[in-house]
């Protein structure tokens, strides 16, 4: 027990920039957590997201400050206190959002099979910002004193990708026990901008401030060509471009250790992506090029008339002499870029399950691979069914260094019309409104570092009926509702498996045609 | 299950509020102080390089090695027309018959025609004491106006020996018609382009022309007498004369001119002893005549000490000789410096002119009389050189120089953006390869030319450090005063905000630049020499501390 305290511990203090569905992971409910793990299996038969409106997520994500840390108030009169904001920033600082939206989607129950079909619009945006990035304009280059004159840019960048998935997903329940799941998805890229590496550093030289740039820098982009058709209101010819494709693979696992104890764990998104249309590549070797300066000598001499040409002649040189020593590229090949996988690991403990409700703590640990890292999370959740209409999930994450992520989740269920809404983070919706002249240009969250809401409406079909045995047989009808029995006993069980049941065995332990009893017991 | 959803109804409202808002317009913020810095450029400045101008321009000494100033000019461009002006002038002559030919004339019958001759050798005026030969004429006319007093028709044949085209002599035939009145007169026009006028009447004299006259009288009515005659008066225009040859006789020509040098320009103090300096004189001579030379005087009027430059450099130039025919030439060549000069030409510059007058003479034939000629694109002409090799020394030399400069215009920055600046430093990185060490002083000034700031606290500051100069080898090793290492200098120029918003306040619009000059060693007398080779490197880079706020 000690121990498992202590690897916890230091889990915690490793948690950072998990993020995604953490509520909804464990949302029996809702069909959309399958794109969580694939072994899930839906409680209706058939499920139907309506276009458009199935499943609307969005995240957003700050590591460094929020309008509670960056704004405060003296005398009346709100400051950007930049003091707390230096203090604030840390090595990598992460800006970014995302924005998922089903086109539609829909699943069906055949025997013990469950298939799935999702068209899914992904928009992806990460930004990190060095410590150097973000230094730069408050402490300028030269302030000696606060960093010798060395700034380091590396791993700024970009990771931005607009993608549409194309998924087909297949469960089986192989046993009372376990349950598998995977999804093939086809992708189809629109446009991405990736920072594929950036290990650049300045160095100033306090006595003759100089520039020195170290580091190795390669950005790849693909589709903007014609993702400027958009501006132009060709949206119908960027949507329908399938020139960059790719795959992913989703898999999970499900297995009932207990009446009570369920594992589970998948890998989703592990894929990728060919891009290759509208390339646009730039980049350096890992080099050193020493700014000292334009060579003015020619300028200077040059006669007035010709003077420009010799400053921009000098202006070329200098150009020139970069782009060789960096080893400065561009090109427009086309590159792969992976899409970032996530691990998903945890349990459930059935707390109770009565007559018309049932309780459910649940414990998740995520985490997504990215920048060649991994990124925990943590989550503890409560989830609540409140018979067959209502289910309800609390959460509390330790995600993205912070530790008050409370998450709340509803699904409601009318008739067939499910309605779902998710939040990881309760309190982002606290916001903080930044007016013009009173009125409200845009709001953002005042505490939280990340903002997640998923939300949608779908149309459930043959919603099961409640089975607190998971012996197949409803409660409604199950003779032994909290024992797991057969059908054919009307859900009581045979555990000899003598074709008696138990109820009616004299010996229930042992097979026997005897009442149950075998004929070696009646001559005894 | 109530209590349940109550909760989370409560959760949601409290969780989905706004409870801060903040006006953008109306956001402030703590200032704060970033400082940027970056390298601008550099410049390498080899003295080889400095710009040459219209009549100046550096070179190298191909015996020494130093560089030198070298001032170019013309002096002493004389013509055709410095020496011999000829005025149009007239020449007259007459003819007629003696007391004998008289009474011959009356005896003979009416209509009879009867001939006398007669043959004239007229004065060719001229300026000066010359004696001229030949003129060959390339532009000019003659006018012969004659007039006969006799009561008879004539008719006579006019020759001019001295007026020759071609190797024609000019002739010509008047016809004098009597209508009962006289004088008749008749008037003869001759364009004399082409023309030689041979003045030697023969090759026996000088300044001289013939006029033969052949009369034909046809015996009229009239008796004649021996007052009568035929007068011929020639009027000589000659516009341009294409050469002339004969002896332009033994007389003195003075020419004055000023130059003036801007080595010295914009000095405004200290001292400066410039080691060989000389003049070198190429005198040009197309014309047939040989010359004898001098400056009668090279002065620096602007001087207090030490004003005109004397000594035998002046007087003692070689005979001009004179060219042997028209197209040829003779170059004669003499240098005045400091070993034929006395006060030198370095004590006199010593002073810093900023001009030389130079006053000179020029005497024609000095060896007596000869023949000469002079032509049309004929001229004696000297090119002057004044060579100031860069060798001596400075002590304290110091130049001025103010131009209109806004240095709100050079930095881009305004008023309002000022109040963001905190202080700009301009670093410069020196090496110096030249044995002068340089201190700056540069003041700001407003239209009036009142000093509103200036860029250094107390007096000027070193930015050159001179660099180590050769001083082991005896004085008349080339090598002696030679830069032998540079000398290396780190100076931060400084201006605050307060400094640049008083000048923007106060409308700065001038700089006045100050900049003294020192060559090492200049106490001990030493001087110091510039090669080609030597140069001044300049490193410029900029720090910027700003204070920012969104106040």
């Amino acid at each position: 027990m000690k121990k498992i305290l202590v690897n916890l511990s230091i889990l915690i203090t490793c948690l950072s920039y998990g993020q995604q569905d953490l509520t909804l992971y464990y949302m029996e409910n809702v069909p959309q957590n399958l794109y969580l793990n694939p072994a899930f299996k839906p409680k209706a038969k058939v499920n139907i997201g309506l276009p458009g409106i199935s499943s609307l997520y969005f995240d957003h994500l700050n590591t460094t400050f929020t309008p509670a840390n960056l704004f405060d108030t003296r005398d009346g009169t709100t400051y950007l206190a930049i003091d707390e904001f230096k203090t604030k920033i840390k090595n990598n600082n992460y800006l970014g959002a995302s924005v998922r939206l089903d086109l539609f989607s829909l699943g069906f129950q055949i025997k013990k099979n469950y298939f799935s079909f999702n068209i899914t619009e992904n928009i992806f945006t990460r930004m990190n910002f060095s410590r150097g990035f973000l230094e730069l304009p408050l402490y300028g280059n030269a302030n000696f004193a606060e960093h010798n004159g060395e700034l380091d840019f590396s791993n700024t960048g970009i990771n931005f990708s607009h993608y549409r998935e194309f998924g087909v997903g297949w469960q089986r329940q192989f046993s009372d026990k376990l349950s598998l799941g995977a999804k093939v998805k086809f992708l189809v890229g629109k446009s991405n901008v990736w920072t594929k590496i950036n290990t650049i550093q300045l160095q100033t030289n306090p006595n003759n401030y100089d520039w020195k740039l170290n580091g190795e820098i390669d950005v790849r982009s693909s589709g903007f060509d014609t993702a400027s058709d958009i501006n132009n209101g060709q949206v119908v010819d960027y949507l329908l471009n399938n020139s960059n494709l790719g795959g992913a693979i989703d898999l999970g696992i499900t297995y009932q250790l207990s009446n009570k104890i369920n594992l589970n764990a998948s890998l989703v998104d592990v894929g990728f992506i060919n891009w290759k249309s509208n390339n646009f590549n730039v980049g350096s070797s890992e080099a050193s090029f020493t700014f000292t300066g334009i060579n003015l000598t020619e300028y200077v001499n040059a006669p007035d008339s010709v003077s420009n040409d010799s400053l921009n002649a000098a202006v070329q040189r200098l150009q020139v002499a970069f782009e060789e020593e960096v080893g400065y590229s561009q090109n427009n090949e086309a590159y792969i870029k992976m899409l970032m996988a996530r691990i998903h690991f945890g349990g459930t403990y059935q707390l109770f399950d009565g007559k018309n409700s049932s309780g459910k703590a649940g414990i998740l640990f995520q985490t997504e691979f990215y920048n060649q890292l991994l990124r925990p999370s943590l989550t503890l959740s409560y989830n609540q069914s409140v018979g067959r209409w209502l289910n309800t999930s609390i959460s509390y994450s330790m995600v993205n260094g912070g530790y008050n992520n409370l998450g709340l989740g509803l699904s409601l269920n009318l008739g067939p019309i499910q309605v779902y809404a998710i939040t990881d983070n309760l309190f982002a919706g606290n916001l903080t409104a930044f007016n013009d002249n009173g009125t409200t240009q845009f709001a953002y969250p005042t505490n939280s570092h990340k903002t997640h809401i998923h939300a949608g409406v779908n149309l459930t079909i043959g919603r099961a009926k409640r089975d607190r045995d998971r012996d197949g047989v409803s409660d409604e009808i199950d003779t032994c509702p909290d024992i797991f029995g057969l059908e054919k006993f009307n859900g009581c069980p045979d555990t000899d498996g003598d074709g008696i049941e138990d109820s009616q065995d004299n010996c229930p332990e042992i097979p026997g045609g005897v009442n149950g009893c075998p004929d070696t017991e009646l001559k005894k | 299950m109530k209590k349940t959803i109550k909760f989370l109804i409560l959760l949601l409202l409290l969780s989905s509020c706004i409870k801060e808002e903040i006006e953008l317009q109306k956001v402030n913020s703590d200032p704060f102080d970033p400082s940027f810095a970056l390298p601008i450029g550099n410049v390498t400045m080899p003295l080889s390089r400095l710009t040459n101008q219209s009549n100046r321009f550096l070179m190298v000494n191909p015996t020494t090695g130093l560089l030198e100033f070298v001032f170019q000019s013309e002096s002493v461009d004389l013509r055709l027309s410095d020496f011999f002006n000829i005025a149009n002038q007239s020449v007259s002559s007459s003819t007629s018959m003696s007391a004998t030919e008289v009474s011959a004339f009356n005896i003979v019958p009416t209509g009879t025609t009867y001939s006398f001759s007669s043959s004239n050798a007229e004065a060719f005026t001229v300026p000066a004491s010359e004696q001229i030969d030949s003129i060959l004429i390339k532009n000019g006319s003659l006018s012969i106006q004659v007039s006969s007093s006799y009561s008879h028709d004539i008719s006579i044949v006019l020759t001019i020996p001295s007026l020759i085209k071609s190797g024609r002599i000019y002739t010509d035939t008047i016809p004098l018609t009597y209508t009962g009145t006289t004088p008749i007169t008749q008037v003869i026009n001759l364009s004399l382009s082409g023309y030689k006028i041979d003045l030697t009447d023969g090759g026996t004299t000088n300044n001289t022309l013939r006029f033969n006259f052949n009369t034909t009288l046809t015996k009229g009515a009239a008796i004649a007498t021996t007052a009568e005659s035929i007068s011929f008066n020639s009027g000589f225009v000659l516009s341009e004369i294409d050469i002339v040859h004969g002896y332009f006789g033994n007389r003195t020509i003075t020419e004055s001119d000023t130059v003036e040098y801007d080595i010295f320009k914009n000095s405004f103090g200290g001292s400066v002893s410039l080691a060989n300096p000389r003049i070198e004189l190429e005198l040009f001579n197309s014309t047939g005549v040989t010359f004898d030379a001098q400056f009668t005087s090279i002065s620096a009027p602007d001087n207090t000490v030490n004003q005109n430059i004397g000594g035998p450099g002046l007087t003692s130039f070689p005979t001009i000789t004179k060219a042997n025919f028209r197209g040829d030439s003779t170059i004669t060549n003499h240098t005045i410096d400091n070993s034929n000069t006395s006060p030198t030409i370095t004590d006199v510059l010593n002073e810093m002119p900023s001009k030389l007058a130079f006053t000179s003479s020029v005497e024609l034939n000095p060896g007596g009389i000869t023949k000469n000629f002079f032509s049309e694109d004929s001229r004696l002409w000297a090119n002057t050189k004044f060579l100031v090799p860069l060798d001596g020394r400075a002590d304290g030399f110091e130049l001025n120089d103010t131009n209109s400069t806004k240095l709100q215009d050079v930095l881009g920055i305004d008023s309002s953006d000022a109040d963001n600046l905190n202080k700009l430093t301009l670093r410069l990185l020196v090496t110096n390869g030249i044995p002068v060490s340089t201190s700056i002083q540069a003041y700001f000034l407003d239209d009036n030319n009142n000093v509103l700031d200036s860029l250094f606290v107390a007096g000027s500051q070193e930015i050159l450090e001179a660099g180590t100069v050769n001083f082991s080898v005896p004085t008349s090793d080339v090598n002696y005063g030679r830069v032998t290492s540079p000398g290396k200098k780190t100076v931060d120029v400084i201006l605050t905000k307060e400094q640049y918003k008083g000048l923007l306040a106060n409308n700065q619009a001038k700089i006045l630049y100050s900049a003294k000059f020192n060559t090492i060693e200049n106490a001990a007398l030493k001087n110091v020499k510039f090669f080609p080779q030597d140069y001044i490197d300049i490193k410029v880079s900029a720090k910027v501390d700003l204070t920012l706020s969104l106040n």
